[in-house]
């Protein structure tokens, strides 16, 4: 059930040269939340109207977690909040990841995007299954180093690549997984920028594969379509029948 | 002292609470129904629906500025006969009184979504979306004559077994020609404002910044402007006036109910905090105790220059 909550900051650490790994108190969301989920935050007591979603990076039975990355003013005022200060959180919302028992799964993430993959990689093992991960940044310094070793503890193989600079793997996940039998997989996932998501396509869109998208929201509700895409089945809201979709039934010319 | 919090909207009757939710900015969807659950809704007013289904517009559909919001979804909706299949599965058990809102490129249009609608039972009324920018066959944008807009209220009184709320876009709120056209026609209320057309560009990639060229703003912004028009609207007609634009906290609704508004209605910022109902309807009690006001209508009442 979806819930609106009052959160304490418990932590705000930063994470990244652009990115915060934000934890809140929370029961009842963080109780509830599935892989995939998002939450909306209000952004009011920064001089914001809308509140901005985010994916739920990590739970536990009394808090919630968010990776942000700073892109504008609302994640920029995120990343400035002191511990015990408040905001109102709703969620969770939208349709998670499916999971399938026992599989092995390969998730792709691209900067933020990885955040969306973190309850998921906990469950995929929880299920019994094991996972692999791709991970991209476009440099060194966008690399959550934190954020990473917490998936070395859920995945079993973990590449971390960048686009440029200095790291000791360069290149996109393109290249990555152009090295690596990505057939043997059962499962697919992907998180990323809309660009990195369209290069994958005449890659894994044949495949098991689900990719959670992004599109700027009002309501993330599911009662202004706002956040319309094209699929084969017509338009769908990403914020309520996503943020998930089967990557084989998103309009990729359209987005 | 019993305050009355129940309002009387004329023929369309009485509503247990004078908080409204604008066309647009509500719907059937799980986690909003759910966060809206016992908030004190007098009234929610239907997306608007149109004869025809609707794609809507291209991404993307959603400009935030400061204190505002652009939105240019395009009208995206099943179109009517789906509306009506789908009624009672998804507005049977909501809970709170529904208004329809239709919207046709033609007083035929009008008319023939406004008949399709009598099949359904219950409705509170029907609230026509006047603000279609259409262009009809003598080269009109429909919306842009008083006499138009007289002609569809006319067309749908006679048809529907519904009453009828004539709804006025900011450009149809400049004098009172439409209000009246609207009430003598037979409107059993008028409402306002909907959205004020509006456009953002992109310089940096020289095009518009929605997909569509434009859209309609709301949100805080247009509060003062849509309080003058309500002020002036409410003293020209004797229906009452629906009013809403940028209501954003309980002081926002009291001042819309004291410059006439009968009911007011809440739409972008009801999305960002569907506890918005519940929150007016304390500051609205607390005021009216406050200041021994036995009724909704006696705010307007106590204004004076
Ligand atoms: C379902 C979902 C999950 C998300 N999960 C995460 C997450 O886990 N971590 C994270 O850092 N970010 C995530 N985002 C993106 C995040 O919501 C935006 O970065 C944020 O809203 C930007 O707010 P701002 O005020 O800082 O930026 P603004 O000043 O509003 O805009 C700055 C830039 O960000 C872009 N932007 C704004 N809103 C969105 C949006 N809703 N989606 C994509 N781009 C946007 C704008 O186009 C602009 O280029 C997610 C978005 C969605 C829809
Ligand atoms: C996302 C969105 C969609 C809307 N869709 C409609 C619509 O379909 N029909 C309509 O008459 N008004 C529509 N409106 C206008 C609102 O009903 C309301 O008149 C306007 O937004 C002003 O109120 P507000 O500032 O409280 O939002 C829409 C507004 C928004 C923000
Ligand atoms: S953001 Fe409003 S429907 Fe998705």
């Amino acid at each position: 059930m979806t819930v609106s909550e009052n959160c304490a900051v418990i932590s705000n650490k930063s994470v990244s040269i652009d990115g915060n790994l934000i934890t809140f108190s929370s029961e009842k969301i963080a109780h509830s939340a599935l892989p995939g989920q998002f939450v909306e935050v209000s952004c009011s007591d920064g001089g914001m109207l809308l509140r901005r979603p985010f994916s739920v990076y990590d739970t536990t039975a009394e808090s919630l977690s968010l990776f942000v990355k700073s892109v504008g003013r609302g994640t920029r005022w995120l990343g400035g909040l002191r511990e015990g200060e408040k905001v109102n959180i709703i969620g969770p919302l939208g349709k998670g990841f499916s999971i399938d028992e026992g599989s092995r799964s390969l998730l792709i993430g691209g900067g933020c995007g990885v955040a969306s993959l973190r309850l998921l990689s906990k469950a995929i093992v929880e299920a019994g299954g094991e996972c692999d991960a791709i991970f991209g940044f476009r440099k060194r310094e966008e690399i959550p180093e934190t954020i990473v070793g917490d998936f070395s503890r859920t995945a079993r193989r973990l590449t971390v690549t960048v686009d440029s600079g200095d790291y000791p793997v360069r290149g996109n996940v393109m290249d990555r997984l152009a090295e690596i039998e990505f057939d043997r997989y059962g499962r697919y996932y992907c998180c990323g920028p809309t660009a990195m998501l369209r290069a994958l396509v005449p890659l894994l869109s044949l495949k098991t594969t689900e990719v959670s998208l992004e599109a700027k929201m009002a309501c993330g509700l599911g009662v202004c379509y706002g956040c319309t895409i094209n699929t084969d089945r017509g338009g769908k809201r990403v914020c309520y029948d996503g943020p998930v979709f089967t990557m084989k039934e998103v309009e990729w010319n359209d987005l | 002292m019993i305050c009355d919090h129940s309002v009387e909207l004329g023929a369309i009757g009485s509503l247990a609470s004078p908080v409204m939710i604008s066309s647009g900015t509500f719907g059937v969807a799980k986690p909003y129904m759910e966060l809206l659950r016992g908030q004190p809704v007098g009234a929610v007013v239907t997306k608007t629906i149109t004869l025809n289904p609707k794609a809507g517009n291209p991404q993307p559909r959603i400009y935030e500025g400061p204190c505002y919001l652009i939105n240019s979804i395009g009208l995206e909706n099943q179109g009517v006969d789906r509306f009506v299949d789908f009624y009672n599965d998804e507005y049977g058990e909501i809970g709170f009184p529904v208004i329809v809102s239709i919207s046709g490129n033609s007083v035929d249009e009008f008319v023939t979504i406004a008949r399709k609608l009598n099949s359904i039972d219950g409705l509170l009324g029907l609230e026509l979306n006047l603000s279609c920018p259409n262009v009809d066959g003598e080269g009109l944008a429909f919306g842009s004559v008083p006499e138009r807009i007289g002609e569809v209220v006319k067309a749908c009184g006679s048809c529907s077994r519904f009453p009828l709320i004539a709804k006025l876009s900011p450009f149809q709120a400049i004098d009172d020609s439409f209000a009246l056209a609207a009430a003598r026609a037979g409107a059993a209320a008028i409402s306002l404002i909907n959205t004020v057309p509006a456009m953002v560009l992109d310089i940096h990639r020289f095009r518009p910044a929605t997909g569509a060229l434009s859209g309609g703003m709301s949100g805080p912004a247009v509060k003062p402007i849509a309080l003058k028009m309500i002020y002036e609207i409410s003293r020209s007609v004797d229906i009452p006036v629906i009013g809403m634009g940028g209501i954003a906290s309980g002081e926002d609704a009291i001042e819309f109910l004291m410059a006439g508004a009968r009911a007011i209605s809440i739409g972008t910022m009801n999305m960002v905090d569907p506890s918005l109902p519940g929150q007016i309807m304390g500051k609205i009690a607390g005021f009216m105790e406050r200041h021994d006001i036995e009724n909704l209508p006696e705010i307007s009442r106590r204004f004076h220059l």
